[in-house]
């Protein structure tokens, strides 16, 4: 069992709660996305499981045991960082047993590892380079690699493909999550891209302010976000939102804002619907974003397929199903409940 | 094509190019080359007094210093000060390195602290350690004193001089080299030793196998500074010994400076500077081509 529990968690900088109060279960052989944007605690919180920051206040488990004040190395936990930290003077197999020679690791054993290591992702003929020596993306490989071998539980992630290229990228995050699947490695993985925490992980977590905003499975995330927070975070664009009394006349009032997928709205004749006026179009091929603007002051994103002819400056109705609406309190920006 | 500026590489280009290496090479020459042929040729010689010139004697200087005892006895004082102040220095240099570099309340004041020696001017150093180094009301015997131990007199013995002016070095080196690294520790990303620290390792091996090799570059530029100021250093001599007692802190350069400018023998003070010149030569030529190999530069 390596599922790793946080309760109540909490670390201070100073005056500041990096981490207020974070409580989160993370299953065994699950890969958990943290998400958010820079500075919400979500890298601290990740450092906080491994031990490189002590919390304040809280809990920590991993596999059952309370590693609370335990020290990094005994918790059991690899990690990448996002920098990588290879060793420079090292080469690439040098670094990848580094873990094993310090552990005593008998010799043979660590042959195996890193051979297994090696060939799991493609390195064999790398093994005898240093990190200079080495692209991007293959350095990426080598923390990975160190992590594996020390077949560690969990492994901890923190935002490994932020130095690659877009199409790197793209490629790592197919093969870290086939690799944490194959290993059943217990994965948390910070990042601040909501396509890599939506295309990976089996559960996300959105996180704010040193807070968690949301936890649930992508699918959740997007078609029932918990906040406004959550809605203008996930998604892009980000969801409308209206205030109630714009969205509809006579609706509850300025109490409510409603929130609407742009894919969710339709264009149709000027009378029906939200009156509405077209102010450009953004063709980005396979769709066109709509930027219409409702009363000369709030902003609707559309998004239809292919490719839209419209005049720029028509006045057009928008139009959507009820049931493509959220409904989120304006005072506070939680979800309610819909009518 | 166009033309060069400069002609099309050809005469007029090379010209340029000496021109731009001129200021150069008169500085290397005039300063560096030409001194050293300069004193092997006066080496031959010997030192013309009065009406006496100056006549050629070929190796006879080097054949009278094979006999010297006083050579032998400042070239083996110079083997033992360079041993007693180059590892130490470093040692030293690089445990407060990494005691300043960590997080500690104060580490500001503390480099500056350490850092004050290297400001110090030498001959200053020597007059403050003079004293603590007085018998009777020196720092050292006050505090001897304090536990009922009888005065020594640290400069005077002879078996205690070298040791003296050994720690006076130390203590004033191990300041400027700490700079270095102190440097070089910086530029070492901390996730490295995160990481090591995540891998298992003891601080003992994160100091071993992360910090120690990948501070070799700057090892390497302290070695060579140490080994130089080690056959370099004699300015505090002067103040506190002038080489005695019975020269038991007769430093190679100190020994020239009395040859060539107390006892005016210049010729064989060249011939003596022609042995220090060529230990130094050996001493680099040996880093720069084996330990250069070993260091693993970023």
């Amino acid at each position: 069992m390596s599922d790793v529990h946080l309760n109540a968690v909490v670390k201070n900088w100073g005056t500041t709660r990096a981490v207020d109060r974070v409580s989160l279960h993370v299953n065994s052989g699950e890969l958990v996305a943290l998400l958010g944007p820079s500075g919400c605690g979500k890298s601290t919180t990740l450092r906080l499981i491994a031990g490189l920051e002590g919390a304040d206040e809280g809990e920590i488990h991993i596999g059952g045991r309370d590693v609370t004040r335990l020290p990094p190395a005994q918790r059991g936990v690899a990690m990448v960082f996002q920098s990588y930290a290879l060793f420079p003077h090292l080469t690439v197999a040098e670094n990848i047993v580094f873990g094993l020679q310090v552990r005593r690791v008998p010799v043979a054993e660590r042959k195996r590892r890193l051979d297994a290591a090696a060939e799991l992702l493609g390195l064999g003929a790398l093994l005898d380079r240093r990190p200079a020596q080495l692209s991007g993306g293959q350095r990426q490989r080598v923390a990975l690699g160190r992590a594996i071998v020390a077949e560690a539980a969990v492994c901890l992630m923190d935002e490994p493909l932020s130095n690659l290229d877009a199409q790197l990228r793209q490629q790592m995050r197919q093969e870290i999550r086939a690799l944490q699947q194959h290993l059943g490695m217990t994965l948390i993985y910070v990042t601040h891209d909501q396509t890599e925490a939506m295309t990976m992980a089996d559960k996300v977590v959105l996180m704010r302010a040193g807070r968690i905003e949301q936890h649930g499975s992508p699918a959740e995330l997007y078609e029932r976000p918990a906040s406004t927070f959550v809605a203008g975070f996930i998604g892009c664009p980000a969801m409308n939102l209206l205030p109630g009394s714009a969205a509809r006349a006579g609706d509850p009032a300025d109490s409510i804002l409603i929130g609407v997928r742009p894919e969710h709205i339709a264009v149709c004749e000027p009378g029906r619907g939200l009156p509405a006026q077209l102010e450009t179009i953004e063709y980005l091929g396979a769709e066109s974003m709509l930027i219409c603007r409702h009363d000369d002051a709030h902003r609707i994103t559309v998004r239809m397929p292919g490719r839209v002819t419209a005049g720029i400056g028509e006045r057009v109705g928008l139009v959507w199903p009820a049931d493509a609406e959220h409904r989120f309190a304006r005072e506070h920006g939680h979800r309610v409940a819909s009518t | 094509m166009t033309a060069h500026p400069l002609g099309n590489g050809g005469r007029l280009a090379a010209i340029h190019g000496w021109l731009l290496l001129l200021p150069a090479a008169v500085l290397l020459a005039a300063f560096t080359h030409y001194p050293a042929v300069a004193t092997f040729w006066h080496s031959l010689f010997t030192t013309p007094r009065g009406n006496r010139p100056a006549r050629f004697i070929g190796a006879d200087h080097y054949r009278d210093m094979l006999a010297d005892p006083i050579f032998w006895t400042a070239l083996q004082n110079n083997l033992v000060f360079a041993a007693g102040t180059i590892l130490p220095s470093i040692a030293l240099a690089m445990a407060m390195a990494l005691w300043v570099n960590a997080r500690i309340a104060g580490r500001g004041l503390l480099r500056l602290a350490y850092f004050t020696p290297t400001v110090l001017p030498m001959i200053a150093v020597a007059n403050i350690w003079l004293f603590f180094y007085t018998p009777d009301y020196g720092l050292f015997d006050q505090v001897r004193g304090l536990f009922g131990l009888p005065a020594v007199n640290w400069l005077g013995s002879g078996d205690t001089a070298l040791g003296a002016v050994i720690v006076v070095t130390v203590w004033k080196e191990a300041g400027f080299f700490m700079i270095f690294y102190l440097a070089a520790l910086q530029q070492i990303p901390p996730e490295l030793g995160e990481a090591a620290q995540l891998e298992g390792a003891s601080r003992w091996q994160r100091f071993w196998r992360v910090t120690f090799p990948l501070l070799m570059p700057t090892t390497l530029f302290v070695l060579i500074n140490a080994t130089i100021n080690a056959f370099r250093l004699v300015d505090h001599l002067f103040v506190m010994t002038r080489g005695g007692p019975d020269n038991a802190t007769s430093l190679l350069l100190y020994y020239i400076y009395e040859v060539g400018f107390k006892f005016w023998d210049q010729g064989y003070a060249a011939a003596l500077t022609m042995v220090l010149l060529s230990l130094l030569a050996t001493v680099a030529l040996l880093k720069f081509f084996w330990l250069e190999r070993k260091v693993h530069y970023q």
